[in-house]
C-alpha cells in the first residue's frame, strides 16, 4: 500500500497547485502562524475571550415569527389582526378530562381551578364553562349557568348539563360531548402581554402549571396544557437544551471517532481544538449580533462542528503522513498547508455560498440562518489555518510516526485496505460504474422533482411535548383546534350595535361555518344569539351585550378603537396545501359579502393562513435558490482549479448526491418543507467538500503519474481513508441532531446525514469512474506508444500517431 | 441613670413589638382569600383574591389586588395608610372598568379583612397570610 511506503524526503519536493497559488494569502497565514506560534496563539485566545464575552447575550427563541414574517399584504394583514386582538396569540387551553365532569366533586374542583387560573398572575382572562350565564333580560346581569354552590342532587345536576350544552358557546367548544367514555372541559386562558414580555413564555407557562399543580382537588382529573404558547415554551426550552446538547454531544461523539482511528490522545486533542474554538466563535457571534437562537439556527453548532472536524482531519492527516514518510516538522506543515490548506479553503468557500444563496430568501428567518451559518463557516477555516500549525508546532515531534507507528490503530489500516480495494474495483469496471451511476442519477432527478412543498403548523413544534398529546385529544373531542380569522372593519358612523354591523358579522359566521373542514365558529354572532334567547329585541340585546360583556372577554371579538370584529373558524392540522384550498374556497363566498357590503373591509387572515401561504412560497424560493447555488459552486470549482472538465466530473457525483436525498424523501416523507429544502442546501455544501479533496489530490498526483488510472489509484488510497473517517465523523456529529424534540432540526440533521452517505459513494465510486473513463482514452494512447516503442516492435510512435 | 433608660428606650420598644413596626411589617407580603362582591347592577358573587402588599414607608404600603369572580377577573392596584397597628386605609383603582375607591383593611395577626366600595359595588374578602 503507499501509505506504508512512504515517499524518502529527499524525493519529495514542494508541492504545488493552481489552487495553492490562487489562495496563497491563506497559505501565507499559516505558514505565519508556523513561524510566529506565540503570537497566534495569544491572538487566538484574546478573540476566544471577547467571544466568550458575547455568550450572556445568547437565547432562546421559537422559529415562528421570524419564520412567518414578510414585507406582503397578507403578512401585514396578520400583523394587523395581532394588534387588534391580541389574545388570538396568547390563548393558552387548560383542559381537564374524566370520565363524568358533572358530578358535584367534580364540579367544585373544576370550579377551584377556574377561580386559581383567574387570580394567577400571568392570567387575564378566562373563558370556561363558568364563565356561562343564565339569557340576558331587560334586569340586572343574569347569573352564572353553574351556581357558586354546586349542588349535590343529581336531577339538579343533570339540569344544569342540559343547559351547559344548551349554550352557544359550550357544546363541543368549552365542553365535549357526554358520549365519548372521556369527557373534556376545556379553559381558554388568555394569557397577560405584559406579563409575558416581561418574563418570557417558558417562565409564564412554568408559574400556570405551578398554580395548577398546587390545587390537590385537580387529582382527579387529567389536566393538560396546550395553545401555541404552551407549545411556543416547549419550543423556547427544547431549543435551549439543543444548545448545549448538541455541543457536548457533537464534540464527545467527534473525539470518540478520532480516538477510534487515531489511537493517540494528541492527534485527538489536536483535531478537538480548533473544533471547540469554532463552536465558541460561533455561539459569540450568536451573541454579539443579538440573534436568539431558534430550532433552525441551532442546526448551525452541529454544521460548523462537521465542517471543522472535516477540515482539522484533512490537515492532521497531511502533517502526520508528511512526517511520517521523515520530512522535518517545519517542513511537514508547510507541505501540510500547500497540499491541503487550499482544499480546505475551496471545500469552505463553497459550503459559504451555499449557505449564502439562502440569503435571496423572503423570510428573514432563512436569511439570517444563511447569514450567520456562511460567516461561521468562514470563521472556522480561519481557525483551522491558524490553530493547526500551532498545534503542530508545540505538540508534535520531529522522527516520530504517528499514522502506522506503535500506537497507531488497526483502524486505519482497514480503510487503506478498503480505499485499496474500492480503487481496484472502479478501476476495473469504471465504464459500468459510470453507466449506472449516470442512470440512477437521471431516475433520481425526475423522483426529485416530484416532490411538492408540504408544510404543517403542528411540525414546526415539538412532537413529543405534552402541549403536541394535549392537542391531539382536543381534537378528537372537540374538533379542529387552529384558528382560520376573518377580520372585518366596519365603515366610519356605524357601530358595532347597529344592524349593518350585525348582519355582516351573522353572514360572514354563516359562510365560514358552512364550510365542512370547519368545526366550530366563535363570534359576537353567538353571544348575540344566546342575548336575544332571553327574549331582548336584537337592538337591545347588542346594547346589553356591549356593557355587560367583562373587557377582557368583549375585546376577544370586537376592537372598539379601530371599529374591527373578529370572526374565528377553528381547523384541524392541516396540510398547507389543503389551507390554501379551503382558504380559496371561502374567499369566494366572502367575495359575495364584500360585493353586498362594499364599504365594509373584510379580510380572511389568521396563524393557520398565513403559515401556509407563506410556507409554500418559502419553499418554493428556497429550491431554486439551492439549484442556484449548485450551479454557483460548480463554476467556482472551475475557477478554482482552472479547468471546465474539473467543473464537469464534479456535476455528477453532487447531482447524484442531491437527487438520491429528494428520492429518499419522497419515498419517506413525500414532499419538501421548509427544514428539508435548508437542509438540501447545506448538505451540498458539506457534500461537495468530499469532491473537491478528490479533485484536488487527483491533480496533484497527476503531475507526478504517468497514467491517470496511476493517478486515480494514488488519489483513493490517499484520500478514501480520510473521506470515509471524515464522513463518519460528520455522521455522528450530525446525528444528534436526532436528539432533539423538535422536528424541523431533527428533519434538517436527517437530510444532511443521507446527502453525506449518498455523496461519499458518488466521490468514492462514480467520480473516479468519470475520470478515468474521460481521461482513459490518453492512458490507452500512451500505453500503445510506450508498447510499440519497445526495442523488437516494428512500428514507429510516428506510425501509430498517424493511425 | 436617666441617661441610660433614654438609650434603651429604643430597643425595649422594638424587643416588645411596638406596633409601629411590628404590625406594618406582617401586612408586607402576599395574602389568599375569598369573600363576595355586591355590584350595583346584578346579584351578589363570589370571589377570591390574592393581594399583595409591598412597603413603600413605614406607614404606607402599595396594594395590588388581583380577585376573580367566576367568569371575571379584576385587577386593582391603590395604597393604604397605617391608622393604627391593626388598621389600615387607602384607595384602591380599577383601570379596565375606570372605577377608584375606598379600602379598609383590619390585620389580626395572619388574617385580615379586606372591605372595599365604590360607585359600582362593594365587597368584602377574608385572607390569610400566604
Amino acid at each position: 500500500m503507499l501509505s506504508n511506503n512512504p515517499v524518502r524526503p529527499e524525493a519529495k519536493g514542494e508541492p504545488d497547485s493552481r489552487l495553492a497559488r490562487i489562495l496563497w494569502p491563506l497559505i501565507a497565514l499559516a505558514e505565519f502562524s508556523r513561524l510566529r506560534p506565540a503570537i497566534a496563539l495569544v491572538a487566538i485566545v484574546l478573540l476566544t475571550a471577547i467571544m466568550l464575552v458575547g455568550f450572556k447575550w445568547l437565547a432562546a427563541d421559537d422559529s415562528l415569527e421570524s419564520f412567518l414574517r414578510a414585507d406582503t399584504p397578507g403578512y401585514h394583514t396578520y400583523e394587523t389582526l395581532r394588534d387588534r386582538f391580541p389574545s388570538s396569540d396568547l390563548d393558552v387551553f387548560v383542559t381537564a378530562e374524566a370520565p363524568n365532569l358533572f358530578t358535584a366533586d367534580r364540579l367544585q374542583a373544576m370550579q377551584d381551578l377556574n377561580f386559581t387560573l383567574l387570580i394567577a398572575d400571568p392570567v387575564k382572562s378566562v373563558l370556561s364553562i363558568f364563565s356561562l350565564k343564565q339569557p340576558l333580560t331587560s334586569g340586572d346581569l343574569p347569573p352564572s349557568i353553574l351556581p357558586e354552590d354546586i349542588p349535590e342532587d343529581e336531577a339538579k345536576l343533570n339540569s344544569l348539563s342540559q343547559q351547559i350544552y344548551a349554550h352557544p358557546i359550550a357544546n363541543n367548544r368549552l365542553l365535549s360531548s357526554p358520549d365519548a367514555p372521556q369527557q373534556l372541559s376545556l379553559f381558554v386562558v388568555g394569557l397577560d402581554p405584559e406579563f409575558v414580555r416581561a418574563n418570557g413564555l417558558p417562565a409564564t407557562i412554568d408559574l400556570l402549571k405551578e398554580e395548577i399543580a398546587a390545587i390537590p382537588e385537580t387529582e382527579s382529573f387529567k389536566i393538560g396544557v396546550a395553545g401555541v404558547p404552551a407549545m411556543k415554551a416547549e419550543v423556547i426550552v427544547s431549543t435551549a437544551r439543543d444548545i448545549v446538547l448538541f455541543n457536548s454531544v457533537g464534540l464527545l461523539v467527534g473525539a470518540m471517532i478520532c480516538w477510534l482511528f487515531f489511537r493517540r490522545a494528541l492527534l485527538v486533542l489536536i483535531a478537538n481544538i480548533p473544533t471547540a474554538l469554532a463552536v465558541v466563535f460561533c455561539l459569540g457571534l450568536f451573541g454579539w449580533t443579538g440573534t436568539k437562537i431558534d430550532p433552525l439556527m441551532n442546526a448551525i453548532m452541529p454544521l460548523v462542528l462537521v465542517v471543522t472536524y472535516n477540515n482539522a482531519m484533512h490537515y492532521l492527516f497531511a502533517i502526520c503522513r508528511n512526517l511520517d514518510s521523515g520530512l522535518a516538522k517545519g517542513q511537514a506543515i508547510r507541505y501540510a498547508a500547500i497540499e491541503i490548506g487550499p482544499a480546505c479553503a475551496l471545500t469552505s468557500i463553497t459550503t459559504s455560498i451555499a449557505l449564502f444563496s439562502l440569503m435571496f430568501s423572503s423570510s428573514p428567518l432563512i436569511k439570517t440562518f444563511g447569514l450567520l451559518a456562511g460567516s461561521s463557516v468562514l470563521i472556522a477555516l480561519t481557525l483551522i489555518i491558524v490553530i493547526m500549525p500551532v498545534c503542530a508546532v508545540y505538540l508534535l515531534k520531529d522522527g516520530r510516526s504517528y499514522l502506522h507507528g506503535k500506537g497507531s490503530h488497526q483502524g486505519i489500516s482497514l480503510l487503506d485496505r478498503l480505499a485499496e480495494r474500492i480503487s481496484r474495483t472502479v478501476n476495473k469496471n469504471r465504464e459500468a460504474y459510470v453507466t449506472f451511476g449516470a442512470l440512477l442519477t437521471g431516475f433520481f432527478f425526475f423522483a426529485y422533482f416530484l416532490l411538492e412543498p408540504q408544510y404543517r403548523l403542528s411540525e414546526m413544534l415539538p412532537d413529543h411535548g405534552q402541549a403536541a398529546d394535549v392537542t391531539k385529544r382536543m381534537e378528537d373531542r372537540l374538533g379542529g383546534v387552529f384558528p382560520l380569522n376573518v377580520m372585518m372593519k366596519w365603515p366610519t358612523g356605524e357601530t358595532p350595535t347597529s344592524p349593518a354591523v350585525r348582519n355582516v358579522t351573522q353572514s360572514i359566521h354563516q359562510a365560514v361555518a358552512a364550510h365542512p373542514r370547519i368545526s366550530k365558529v366563535s363570534s359576537l354572532n353567538d353571544l348575540q344569539n344566546w342575548a336575544q334567547s332571553g327574549g331582548l329585541a336584537p337592538q337591545a340585546a347588542a346594547e346589553r351585550l356591549l356593557d355587560d360583556l367583562p373587557p377582557s372577554i368583549r375585546s376577544r371579538f370586537v376592537d372598539l378603537k379601530s371599529g374591527s370584529a373578529i370572526i374565528t373558524g377553528y381547523i384541524a392540522d392541516l396540510e398547507a396545501r389543503e389551507i390554501l384550498r379551503l382558504s380559496a374556497e371561502l374567499e369566494g363566498e366572502l367575495d359575495r359579502i364584500r360585493a353586498a357590503n362594499p364599504n365594509f373591509e373584510i379580510s380572511l387572515t389568521g396563524l393557520s393562513s398565513i403559515a401556509a401561504s407563506r410556507s409554500t412560497s418559502v419553499i418554493s424560493q428556497l429550491s431554486i435558490s439551492m439549484l442556484g447555488a449548485v450551479i454557483v459552486v460548480i463554476a467556482v470549482i472551475g475557477l478554482a482549479f482552472g479547468s471546465l472538465a474539473m467543473a464537469g466530473l464534479s456535476v455528477l457525483p453532487n447531482l447524484f448526491a442531491i437527487f438520491a436525498t429528494g428520492t429518499w424523501l419522497l419515498f419517506t416523507n413525500g414532499g419538501l418543507d421548509y427544514a428539508t429544502v435548508v437542509g438540501l442546501t447545506v448538505a451540498f455544501g458539506l457534500a461537495v467538500d468530499d469532491t473537491i479533496h478528490v479533485l484536488n489530490r487527483f491533480q496533484i498526483e497527476k503531475q507526478t503519474a504517468a497514467l491517470t488510472s496511476e493517478a486515480t489509484d494514488r488519489t483513493l488510497r490517499l484520500i478514501g481513508t480520510v473521506l470515509i473517517l471524515t464522513t463518519a465523523v460528520l455522521l455522528a456529529g450530525l446525528s444528534v441532531t436526532q436528539l432533539s424534540a423538535v422536528p424541523p432540526t431533527r428533519q434538517f440533521g436527517l437530510i444532511c446525514i443521507f446527502t453525506l452517505l449518498f455523496a461519499l459513494i458518488a466521490d468514492l465510486v462514480i467520480l473516479p469512474a468519470l475520470i478515468l473513463v474521460t481521461h482513459g482514452t490518453g492512458d490507452r494512447r500512451a500505453a500503445r506508444i510506450a508498447l510499440q516503442n519497445r526495442p523488437g516492435t516494428s512500428q514507429t510512435a510516428e506510425t501509430i500517431k498517424s493511425q | 441613670m436617666r441617661a441610660f433608660i433614654f438609650a434603651i428606650l429604643p430597643a425595649l420598644l422594638v424587643l416588645a413589638g411596638y406596633p409601629g413596626t411590628g404590625h406594618a411589617a406582617s401586612l408586607a407580603g402576599s395574602w389568599n382569600g375569598s369573600g363576595y362582591v355586591n355590584p350595583t347592577k346584578g346579584k351578589r358573587e363570589r370571589v377570591r383574591c390574592r393581594i399583595t402588599y409591598s412597603k413603600q414607608t413605614s406607614k404606607v404600603f402599595s396594594v395590588r389586588a388581583s380577585c376573580a369572580t367566576a367568569s371575571n377577573k379584576i385587577l386593582q392596584t391603590g395604597e393604604v395608610l397605617m391608622v393604627n397597628a391593626s388598621r389600615y386605609v387607602g384607595d384602591f383603582y380599577n383601570s379596565e372598568y375606570d372605577i377608584s375607591g375606598r379600602v379598609h383593611v383590619s390585620v389580626n395577626g395572619s388574617r385580615q379583612t379586606v372591605s372595599f366600595s365604590s360607585g359600582r359595588g362593594s365587597g368584602r374578602v377574608n385572607l390569610r397570610k400566604r
